[in-house]
């Protein structure tokens, strides 16, 4: 079994490295009830012998990655040493060395997959890959897990998500096109990609649109969805862009702040100025 | 390549997307003389005069610049100044939380209040997919660790030859 493993999932095999490499499973119940973790696929149709194979292993390996880098996170070890399967049904039965860590992580993976809390660094890769695996199980098929007391149906994204949440944003935009009824502005951002909104009045429609194909600097109050894309928003206002270019450029910054940043004139010393360490010469 | 202030910027090093703090930055606009004065704004020049180069200016950066009679800040096609907003703030809590900025500050004696400006500047950084941040001192190095963000100093992007003869220079002025 370990060598399936490690090659449908290096990070799993990666975390407990001592996994012999003979054949692990203890297929004939002799793990105790506590010492298991329990994933199992449920469904209309969903029988031992007719489920999509590839999609509940991958989404329950996905998901034990997930708790070790959680675990992790917590500066903790889970390993998974063994697996079977229970009879007459689709449920694996991770052999787990530590139960209880395995159960707060285990809640601490709930969040994160529901959306209800930030992942922290590192945690958000493995939070999309569960999704990602959630998602080609068959409709109407749901994961489940048991570990310690605990049991949670494993969300899809969307599922119980926070609902998408609105902010203010500033962006360098390429104009894309402007037009309908009402008038929309498709833009382009280099980071936030393409996306478009609505603006409130014709005239500053006209007004935008004299900038086809060219940038400019918007405010906007934009919608977001649970991915971080813009789907949704609204122009409030835009500012077009000085089509100076080279030293005409660089002259306007240095005239900028010969004005705004003038009393700099009278610091020794920048960096003890802004506080910040020696520099590197 | 581009010549500013006796100092010859490689161009093809230059990155195309980065993030300029605010010491490279006000040593650019050229009130300022010390040893790094004529590096950053040989540097800032060649990004200007180099087509398809982008720098950006955290909002931080903004206000640590601005002294004197407030004026409307330039929009310009090379020079770009980007929000922390609310991205830029999951990112500095997610990825640089308060835990690290503590023992940054054990360990580097600076002030817990500055570091978390200094953060939000990586932040911003990492937020708006920069290359590099382009920086003079050593504190970004430490925190942009944290995000994967490389740092670069200035004269990273001079020109090979001339900085071969800098160092030849500072080792005759040695001996």
């Amino acid at each position: 079994m370990s060598q399936w493993f490690r090659a449908l999932y290096p990070p799993v095999a990666r975390q407990c490295p001592l996994l012999p490499d003979t054949v692990l499973p203890v297929a004939r119940g002799r793990i105790s009830q506590s010492a298991e973790l329990s994933w199992e696929i449920r469904g209309a149709g969903v029988r031992p012998e007719r489920f999509d194979v590839p999609a509940a292993l991958g989404a329950a390996t996905a998901y034990l990655a997930l708790l070790q880098r959680v675990a992790e996170i917590r500066n903790e070890r889970l390993c998974f040493t063994g697996m079977r399967i229970e009879p007459g049904s689709v449920a694996f039965k991770f052999q787990v060395d530590e139960p209880v860590i395995a159960r707060t992580v285990a809640k601490d993976a709930k969040e994160y997959l529901e959306g209800r809390r930030l992942p922290p660094r590192g945690v958000t890769t493995r939070v999309r890959e569960v999704h990602s695996w959630v998602e080609r199980l068959p409709e109407g098929y749901t994961a489940h897990v048991r570990v310690a007391n605990f049991e949670s149906e494993v969300a899809r994204r969307g599922q119980n998500q926070m609902g998408p949440r609105a902010e203010w944003v500033e962006l360098r935009i390429i104009v894309m096109r402007v037009g309908g009824k009402p008038p929309k502005l498709a833009a382009f951002n280099e980071v936030e990609g393409g996306f478009t909104c609505a603006i409130s009045e014709e005239q500053q429609a006209q007004a935008i649109a004299r900038n086809l194909y060219r940038e400019v600097d918007m405010s906007a109050e934009i919608v977001r969805d649970i991915d971080g894309k813009i789907v949704d928003g609204t122009l409030i206002s835009f500012h077009e862009i000085d089509e100076i270019e080279g030293e005409a450029e660089a002259d306007a910054w240095r005239a900028w702040f010969s004005e705004a940043g003038g009393d700099w004139d009278e610091v020794e010393d920048i960096e003890v100025e802004l506080e910040r360490s020696r520099i590197i010469s | 390549m581009t010549k500013s202030a006796s100092v010859e910027i490689d161009t093809k090093l230059l990155p195309g997307r980065c993030l300029v703090d605010t010491g490279v930055l006000i040593r650019a606009m050229g009130q300022f003389e010390d040893e790094t004065a004529g590096l950053c704004q040989a540097f800032f020049d060649a990004m200007v005069k180099s087509k398809n180069k982008r720098m950006y200016v955290a909002a931080p950066t903004v206000a640590e610049m601005l002294r004197g009679n407030p004026q409307p800040l330039p929009r310009t096609r090379s020079l770009v100044v980007v929000s922390f907003d609310n991205s830029a703030a999951e990112l500095l809590g997610t990825e640089i939380p308060v835990r690290v900025l503590k023992e940054l500050r054990a360990n580097t004696g600076l002030s817990l209040s500055y570091l978390k400006y200094d953060a939000m500047i990586v932040a911003c950084a990492k937020r708006w997919n920069v290359e590099c941040i382009v920086a003079l001192d050593t504190d970004h190095v430490v925190l942009a660790t944290h995000v994967n963000m490389p740092v670069n100093h200035p004269r990273d992007f001079i020109h090979r030859q001339t900085r071969l003869q800098l160092v030849e220079i500072a080792a005759n002025s040695d001996s």
